[in-house]
């Protein structure tokens, strides 16, 4: 039994590090930005917000307006966006039997941009606030499908059929979207522009509880599926003979996948390489085993995305860098460095 | 030998099996029946049909024609998870994604018993296949660092850890040295005694001879014999079916049955 407690206490201290972490980067990100407010003053306003009044109150009208309207919202939607590509790309890797399968380097989220270029393009609102997400959330998941059966075969996925399918995935769709960014107004043009380098810019209340309900039901079903997702490492006939129905599974890890990538980029565009570089360094911390590498994925992509909003808004004075960008820029890398080790651990391509 | 009357249905029934890939007949007519605690070989040349059989036994392929029944019931009728709690299954290729640990990847073999009585011994069962395969010294290490003959004991420590009436093992000594050829046929031969049954599908016929109480012997998806070691493993049966003369002899001290290839003389 002690092996389970230790177990328990070293996945304690992961989750409680990760949780420190994201509140700090939380009060940082709620501090920033053209007017600075201290962090007492942050946390005394949140504690208002929630009807505990304390001696750390807000200073100025303005200041509370601020943190509440624009401040607030922005983190919470860096926090499950965060959470959500996170979560995604564990499971996805789980689905493909790869650990380089990432929602924007096999052009999920890309495919999710299609959807929502064309509910923005001709301007579709049969279903009011949720009508662009169903169109990311239903060209995603077209896409996904595509993906997954082009590029398996004999229960796992090879690297190289992976990447070009991701490739091929990646050029239709952004001709596809350059092509509505053609075709659309000028309003949409730059709607479909800010997607594409994503960014948590004037994220607004509503939207981020549209996220976070994408959010908490992709992780709970992810937590729900976690032990059978840790089958699936070890090919999909073995996982059968330890009892995984393989096919409904998969339908299941898609389906969340979707879920997640879809709802989140229909709201703040194409954030790459969130989905590889948490789930591969939380491996790395705490082992492979799914349930608990759900859980501190979801706590690691939103203290990731929180701090790459905080880099993304002073990096540059005056600007607000697109975050997908500063994603990329350092996921790219971290990438190649997967490969390689990859094909050296490997032996091949394979 | 006398069975008792629990297991008086044979455990393991296939009935005019046949399978096509395509236009190509892999098994043609094939009947086979088990009985509970008895160890069967399935043996023959490359690409003969024995993984395939082996494979329509684990209910992972779908015979066109003919009935496949274990455990008393047609194969088809078990949900995925009742289904591994009576078969488990080792494999030829043993591949694991993650950076699982041999004890994680031991372990999973408890998950179809997950939620069940029987899960309260885990910890127990996990800590005896992991010794009954001699992995104890490597138990931290990750699955993907291990040779592949210590794949193979790590895969039939989560075989075991199973605990299922019937094992199904698809070549378990292909990797292994001598010493653990023989644990590994041994540790089968424990699991017949206490009702276990087993079907192997083996290389080694000397070794088939030492271990199995019958042996099937397939070639080009036709059972060509099915009997006891000494009534299958003939010379006349088995240069017939592998294409090159064979000599059956006996160890002049044990008496045990040993198989080779007629060989030119090397002297001279």
């Amino acid at each position: 039994m002690s092996r389970r407690q230790s177990r328990r206490v070293r996945q304690g201290t992961v989750y409680a590090s990760l949780g420190m972490l994201l509140v700090v980067a939380v009060i940082v990100s709620a501090m920033v930005g053209q007017i600075t407010i201290s962090p007492t003053e942050v946390i005394g306003t949140f504690l208002r917000g929630i009807g505990i009044d304390t001696a750390w109150g807000p200073q100025s009208p303005q200041h509370e307006a601020t943190l509440w309207a624009i401040r607030f919202p922005r983190v919470v939607m860096g926090i499950v966006v965060g959470a959500s590509l996170a979560v995604a790309g564990a499971i996805m890797q789980a689905v493909f039997g790869n650990p380089l399968a990432e929602p924007g380097v096999v052009g999920v989220s890309s495919g999710a941009a299609v959807g929502a270029s064309v509910s923005i393009v001709f301007g579709l609102t049969a279903w009011g606030a949720w009508t662009t997400p169903v169109f990311a959330f239903a060209s995603a998941l077209i896409t996904t499908f595509f993906v997954y059966y082009f590029s398996r075969s004999g229960g796992k996925s090879e690297v190289v059929t992976l990447l070009l399918t991701g490739i091929a995935v990646n050029a239709f769709t952004g001709a596809a979207v350059a092509f509505l960014t053609f075709m659309g107004s000028a309003a949409s043009r730059e709607q479909i522009i800010f997607w594409q380098f994503g960014s948590l810019n004037g994220s607004r209340w509503g939207q981020a509880g549209i996220v976070a309900v994408g959010c908490a039901v992709g992780i709970v079903g992810a937590l729900l599926v976690a032990r059978q997702l840790d089958l699936l490492s070890l090919g999909d006939n073995s996982a059968r003979h330890l009892g995984v129905d393989v096919e409904r599974l998969r339908f299941i890890g898609i389906v969340l996948t979707v879920t997640l990538v879809g709802v989140s980029v229909a709201f703040v565009g194409i954030i790459a390489f969130v989905g590889l570089v948490v789930p591969h360094m939380m491996r790395m911390i705490q082992g492979p085993s799914h349930r608990s590498l759900i859980i501190s994925s979801a706590l690691g992509g939103a203290v990731l995305l929180v701090i790459a909003d905080v880099a993304a808004r002073t990096v540059i004075p005056f600007a607000d860098l697109p975050i997908g960008v500063l994603t990329s820029i350092i996921g790219g890398p971290y990438f190649f460095y997967l490969l390689r080790r990859a094909r050296r651990s490997a032996g091949g391509w394979a | 030998m006398m069975r008792s009357a629990e297991s008086a249905a044979p455990m393991i029934q296939l009935e005019n099996v046949t399978f096509y890939r395509g236009t190509r007949a892999i098994l043609r007519d094939i009947n086979l029946s088990v009985e509970a605690g008895e160890m069967v070989a399935i043996v023959g040349p490359n690409g003969a049909g024995k993984s395939t059989l082996l494979s329509a036994i684990a209910g992972d392929v779908h015979p066109q024609s003919g009935t496949v029944s274990i455990g008393h019931m047609p194969i088809g009728e078990y949900r995925p998870r009742p289904l591994a709690r009576i078969r488990s299954v080792l494999s030829q290729e043993n591949i694991v994604t993650f950076p699982f640990t041999v004890r994680e990847v031991v372990a999973m073999g408890r998950s179809p018993w997950v939620g069940l009585p029987e899960s309260d011994e885990d910890e127990t069962v996990i800590a005896d296949s992991i010794d009954a395969v001699d992995m104890r010294y490597l138990s931290g290490r990750k699955f993907v660092q291990l040779s592949g003959g210590e794949r193979a004991r790590a895969s039939l420590g989560r075989v075991l850890a199973q605990r299922t009436p019937i094992v199904l093992l698809d070549e378990p000594t292909a990797a292994l040295d001598l010493k653990h050829q023989e644990t590994a046929l041994s540790i089968a031969r424990e699991l017949c005694a206490a009702g276990t049954t087993v079907v192997v599908v083996l290389h080694d016929l000397t070794l088939a001879a030492a271990y199995a109480d019958r042996i099937a012997v397939i070639n080009d998806g036709v059972m060509d014999a099915y009997g006891t070691p000494d009534e299958v493993l003939t010379g006349d049966l088995l240069s017939a079916v592998y294409d090159i003369p064979i000599e059956v002899f006996r160890h002049p001290a044990s008496g045990g049955v040993i198989v080779q290839p007629r060989r030119q003389d090397r002297q001279s």
